[in-house]
C-alpha cells in the first residue's frame, strides 16, 4: 500500500504527462461534480424544508387534535356535571344512598371519574362516594374552594390531595335558593386520564409529551423531565402561556437540536407540551439521499471514468507528438549536423582540387618544356617548377590535414580549445566558396582571450551555420566581420557581421523559428538548431540587422559552462 | 596561317603561368590573367578562345561569359570547372560557351577542343 | 539517434585522407627525385632525362588517381545535403565500395562487387543506405582473415531492392569491439523502414522501393 503511494508521488513530481494527465482529470471530474453537488444539495435542502414543514405541521395537527380532546374530555364532564347539578333534585345531593346510586350510573357513562363528593360552603365536604375516606375532610383552604366562591365551574391542577394519588378535580357549583348558599359538587379524576390523552401523542422514543400548569409544575410523568408534581427539569426554556396556538420554537436539548411545541388546554390549567428529539422527519429524505447520493456517485463515477479515458488517450497523443516531433527534430538536427559534415567534406573536395591541378599542369609543363624546349637553357626553371610542386603538395597536406583532424572529432563532448583557432577553422573549410565569391573575411581577434571549455564539433557547427548564412547574404566582392571579444570574466562574444542586404524588421523576429527561411533551399532549421544548441552549451544568439546595411549575429558563450551552473 | 590566340583568365597564378606556358609551347598566342579586369585589353584585341575558370572571384564566371559575348559574340569560350559546379557549366552552356572541361585538365583534351573552336570561329566570322 | 552512426563517416574521411595522403607522398617523392638531378649541375644530364620523364609521368597518374579518388569523396559527401533523395543504388555502391577499398586491402579482403545495371532509382535517406552498407562491410572485416572475400550482390525483389553482402571464408572467433549492437542498427534503419537481418556469413540488406 505505502510503495503504492510512493509509486504514485514519484509519477506525479518526475513524469511530465502523469502530472499534466492527473491536474487535467481532477480538474475535470471536479468541474463536472461541482454542478451536481451543488444541485442535489440544494434539492435536499429544499426538500429538507418541506419535509420538516410537513412535520411540523402534523405535529401541530396531532396536538391540536390531543388538545381538542383533552378540552372537550373535560367540557364535556362540566356540561354533563352541571346538567345534574342543576336537572337532579336536591335529595341525589344529599341523600347518601341517592348520591352513590348517582354517581354509579355517571361513572358508567363518563370515564375516569374517581369518586364524587359534595362541598358545602364552608368547604366541608359532606357528602362523598369513591373509594377513599374523605367524608367530613374540610377544603376550604384550597385554591379551588376559594377559586369557587367566584365561579360556576372549576378544573384543578393535578395534586396529590388527602389520598396521596395525583389526580385532579372538576368542581361545580349548585347555588342554593338562597343567594349565599351554595354547595359544590366535585369529582376527581386521575391523572392516568391525562396520561393516556398525552400518550395519545405519536412521537418518537426520544420524544416527549406532558402537561404542565402554568407554575410548571408536571401534570402528567414525563419520560425525560421528571415525574408528575415535580418542577419541569427544562431550563432556559421561555413557555409563554398566554398564547392561544400552537408555538413550536428550536431548542437545544442536551446538545441536541430539538424542537418544542406548546399550547395552552382551554378551560383548564394546563399547557400540552411536547418535545422532539428524534427527528422522524429525517427518515422521509433517507431515501431519497440514498438513492440520489448512490445515482449521483454513480454517475460521478461515470464520468470520471469517461473523463479518464478521454484525457489519457488525448494527453498520450500529444505524448507521442511531442515524442515525434522531438525525433524528428533530433533526426533533423542530426541531418544538419550531416549536412555540415557533407558540406565540409565537399568542401575540402573543391579545395584540393586547385593544387592538384597545379602540380597537374606544372609537371605537365616540365615534359613540354623536355620536349619542346631547351632542357639544357631551363635548368633554373626547372627548379623552379619543382619547388612550386612541393609547395602545392604541401597545401594539400594542409587541407588533408584539417579534414583528418576534423574526422576525428565528429564525436567529441567538451574540450577547451582557442576560439580564435576554431573560427579560422571553419572559415578555413569553406575557403574556396569565400574566394569564389570574392569575399573580404575581416577577422577582429581579441588576443589572449582564455581557452574556453565547450563541445568544439557543436560550437563549430553553429559558426559554420552562420557564416555560411553571411555567405549566401553578401554580393559578390562583400565583406564579413568576425569578431572576438571577452565580455566578462565567463563570457566572451563572437560577432559575425555581413554587408548584405539585411533582414526586414518583420522577417528577423522570426529568423529563428523551425522551418522558416527565405532560401529556396535548406531545411529552414539551421538558425533553430543553432539557437537551440547555444543555448544548450549556455549562451544565447542576438541578431540585429537593418536594410541595405546589412546583418550581426551575436553569439554570447560561458568560457567555462560549469561556473555559470554554479552561479 | 595566323596563330590562335588564347587568353587564359583563372584566379590560380601559377595555373595561369603554367598553362599559358604549355599552350605557348605548342605554338599558341597564349596570355594568361588572373581575374576579368586584367583581360580586358587582350579580350579587345580579340583572342579566338578564351579559356575561363567558371569560379572566378571579382565577378561571376556566367558574367564573365556574358560579358565576353558582349564584346565580340564570335569569340568562343571553354569553361573550366572544379567539382559541384555542374549547375554553373550548363548555364554556360547556355549562355554560350562552346564547351567545358574538369579540372585539373588533359592538356592533349584541351588541345583538341581548342583547335574545335577555332574553327567554329571562323565559321562564325564568315 | 543517428548521432552515433555519423562515427562511420569519420572513418571514411580518415581513409580518404590517408590515401590522398599516399598519393601526395609519392608525388613529393618523384618531385624530390628530380629535384636531387637538377641540383648542383649546370645543366640536366642527357642521360638522366629519362629518369625525369618517369618521375613526371608517376607524378601525373598520382595526380589522375587522387582526382578520381576525390571525386569519388565528392559524391558520398554530396549524398549527406538531404535526408531523403532519390539515388541510384549503383552509383552509392560504388562511391562507397571505392572509399572502402583502403581498408579492405589494408585486411587483405577482396572486396567484390557486381550489381545489375538495371537496379530501380531509391527514395529513402542515402546516408542510412550507406551507413547499413558501411555497417555490414565493417562487421565482417573486422572478424575477417586475410585472403578472404567480400561478394555484394543485389537483385529487385516485388517491392524491395535486396542488397546480399556474403563473406567468404573463415572468421576470426574471438569476440570483436563492435561499434553498434545489431539492434541498435536495426533501429536506426527502421527510420526509413529498411530491414538489415544478420547472419553469421551472410548479411541482407532490403530497401523499400
Amino acid at each position: 500500500m505505502f510503495t503504492l503511494i510512493k509509486k504514485f508521488i514519484t509519477k506525479f513530481s518526475e513524469e511530465r504527462y502523469f502530472h499534466i494527465k492527473f491536474k487535467l482529470i481532477l480538474l475535470n471530474t471536479l468541474f463536472s461534480a461541482i454542478p451536481l453537488v451543488i444541485v442535489i444539495t440544494i434539492t435536499y435542502f429544499f426538500i429538507s424544508q418541506i419535509v420538516h414543514d410537513e412535520f411540523k405541521n402534523n405535529l401541530k395537527w396531532q396536538m391540536e387534535e390531543t388538545r381538542h380532546s383533552l378540552e372537550f374530555f373535560i367540557s364535556e364532564r362540566i356540561s354533563a356535571l352541571t346538567f345534574l347539578v342543576n336537572s337532579y333534585p336536591d335529595e341525589y345531593f344529599s341523600d347518601e344512598k341517592k348520591f352513590s346510586q348517582l354517581f354509579f350510573n355517571f361513572k358508567k357513562e363518563f370515564e375516569g371519574i374517581i369518586d364524587m363528593g359534595i362541598v358545602d360552603e364552608n368547604g366541608i365536604q359532606i357528602l362523598y362516594t369513591g373509594p377513599y375516606k374523605l367524608k367530613g375532610k374540610d377544603y376550604s383552604q384550597t385554591e379551588w374552594f376559594k377559586g369557587m366562591l367566584l365561579r360556576t365551574d372549576y378544573v384543578t391542577d393535578v395534586f396529590l390531595g388527602y389520598r396521596k394519588v395525583p389526580h385532579f378535580s372538576i368542581i361545580i357549583k349548585k347555588q342554593s335558593v338562597y343567594r349565599d348558599k351554595f354547595w359544590l359538587l366535585r369529582v376527581s379524576v386521575n391523572m392516568d386520564i391525562l396520561q393516556k390523552f398525552v400518550s395519545n401523542l405519536e412521537i418518537g422514543t426520544q420524544d416527549d409529551a406532558f402537561l404542565i400548569n402554568k407554575e410548571r409544575i408536571l401534570q402528567t410523568n414525563s419520560k425525560l423531565f421528571g415525574n408528575v408534581l415535580e418542577p419541569l427539569k427544562l431550563n432556559n426554556i421561555r413557555i409563554e402561556t398566554d398564547k392561544r396556538s400552537i408555538i413550536i420554537h428550536d431548542i437545544d436539548l442536551n446538545k441536541k437540536q430539538a424542537y418544542i411545541a406548546y399550547v395552552p388546554i382551554k378551560g383548564t390549567p394546563w399547557i400540552l407540551v411536547t418535545t422532539i428529539c428524534s427527528k422522524p422527519y429525517k427518515k422521509i429524505p433517507s431515501f431519497f439521499t440514498k438513492e440520489v447520493t448512490l445515482i449521483s456517485l454513480l454517475s460521478i463515477i461515470i464520468t470520471f471514468i469517461v473523463i479518464t479515458k478521454s484525457i489519457n488517450t488525448l494527453v498520450n497523443r500529444i505524448e507521442k507528438a511531442d515524442h515525434e516531433r522531438e525525433i524528428a527534430i533530433a533526426n533533423a538536427e542530426h541531418s544538419d549536423k550531416l549536412a555540415a559534415i557533407g558540406r565540409l567534406a565537399a568542401g575540402v573536395a573543391h579545395e584540393i582540387n586547385n593544387p592538384l591541378a597545379i602540380i597537374n599542369e606544372k609537371a605537365g609543363l616540365m615534359k613540354d618544356i623536355i620536349q619542346y624546349g631547351d632542357l639544357a637553357q631551363n635548368k633554373d626553371r626547372f627548379t623552379q617548377l619543382i619547388d612550386s610542386i612541393q609547395d602545392s603538395v604541401t597545401r594539400c597536406r594542409t587541407i588533408t590535414h584539417r579534414l583528418l583532424s576534423f574526422s576525428k572529432k565528429i564525436d567529441r563532448g567538451r574540450e577547451d580549445f582557442d576560439i580564435n583557432e576554431a573560427i579560422k577553422e571553419v572559415v578555413g573549410f569553406i575557403e574556396k566558396e569565400i574566394q569564389t565569391k570574392g569575399i573580404n573575411m575581416i577577422f577582429n581577434f581579441q588576443e589572449n582571450l582564455p581557452k574556453i571549455i565547450t563541445d568544439k564539433g557543436q560550437l563549430q557547427q553553429v559558426l559554420l551555420n552562420i557564416i555560411n548564412n553571411a555567405v549566401d547574404a553578401v554580393e559578390q566582392g562583400g565583406t564579413i566581420d568576425i569578431k572576438t571579444v571577452l565580455l566578462d570574466t565567463n563570457h566572451m562574444e563572437i560577432s559575425i557581421k555581413d554587408n548584405g542586404p539585411g533582414i526586414p524588421k518583420d522577417k528577423l523576429k522570426r529568423i529563428f523559428e523551425p522551418f522558416y527561411t527565405t532560401k529556396k533551399k535548406g531545411t529552414g532549421l539551421g538558425l533553430y538548431i543553432s539557437y537551440g544548441i547555444i543555448k544548450k552549451l549556455g549562451g544565447d544568439i542576438q541578431v540585429e540587422s537593418e536594410v541595405g546595411k546589412g546583418t550581426i549575429f551575436k553569439l554570447k558563450i560561458p568560457v567555462n559552462p560549469e561556473l555559470e551552473e554554479i552561479k | 596561317m595566323k596563330k590562335t590566340k588564347i587568353l587564359i583568365i583563372d584566379d590560380e597564378s601559377e595555373l595561369v603561368s603554367a598553362l599559358t606556358e604549355r599552350l605557348t609551347l605548342r605554338g599558341y598566342n597564349t596570355f594568361g590573367v588572373t581575374n576579368f579586369a586584367d583581360g580586358l585589353k587582350f579580350l579587345n584585341k580579340i583572342p579566338d578562345v578564351v579559356i575561363l575558370d567558371i569560379g572566378l572571384p571579382d565577378m561571376d564566371g556566367l558574367e564573365v561569359l556574358k560579358k565576353i559575348k558582349e564584346i565580340n559574340s564570335s569569340i568562343q569560350v571553354i569553361m573550366l570547372s572544379g567539382y559541384g559546379d555542374d549547375e554553373k557549366v550548363n548555364k554556360s552552356l547556355n549562355y554560350g560557351a562552346f564547351d567545358y572541361l574538369i579540372k585539373p585538365v588533359d592538356i592533349e583534351e584541351l588541345v583538341s577542343k581548342i583547335e574545335t573552336a577555332k574553327l567554329k570561329k571562323e565559321e562564325a566570322e564568315k | 539517434m543517428i548521432e552515433k552512426p555519423i562515427a562511420f563517416i569519420g572513418r571514411i574521411i580518415a581513409d580518404f585522407t590517408h590515401e590522398i595522403n599516399n598519393h601526395l607522398a609519392l608525388i613529393k617523392e618523384s618531385s624530390g627525385l628530380i629535384s636531387d638531378i637538377c641540383k648542383g649541375k649546370k645543366s640536366i644530364d642527357k642521360k638522366e632525362i629519362p629518369y625525369v620523364i618517369e618521375s613526371l609521368e608517376a607524378i601525373e597518374s598520382q595526380i589522375h588517381k587522387s582526382v578520381n579518388f576525390i571525386n569519388y569523396f565528392n559524391r558520398f559527401a554530396h549524398r549527406m545535403d538531404n535526408l531523403k533523395a532519390t539515388f541510384n543504388l549503383n552509383s552509392v555502391i560504388e562511391e562507397l565500395f571505392e572509399l572502402l577499398k583502403r581498408y579492405s586491402n589494408r585486411k587483405k579482403v577482396s572486396l567484390k562487387y557486381s550489381l545489375p545495371s538495371n537496379l530501380p532509382d531509391v527514395n529513402n535517406s542515402p546516408f542510412i543506405v550507406q551507413f547499413a552498407l558501411f555497417y555490414a562491410v565493417d562487421s565482417f572485416l573486422k572478424r575477417s582473415k586475410p585472403d578472404t572475400t567480400l561478394n555484394v550482390n543485389a537483385t529487385k525483389e516485388q517491392n524491395s531492392l535486396k542488397i546480399t553482402i556474403r563473406y567468404e571464408g573463415d572468421i576470426v572467433e574471438d569476440s570483436f569491439q563492435q561499434m553498434w549492437t545489431p539492434s541498435s542498427v536495426q533501429e536506426v534503419l527502421a527510420i526509413t523502414n529498411i530491414k538489415i537481418s544478420i547472419n553469421d556469413k551472410m548479411i541482407t540488406i532490403e530497401i523499400p522501393v
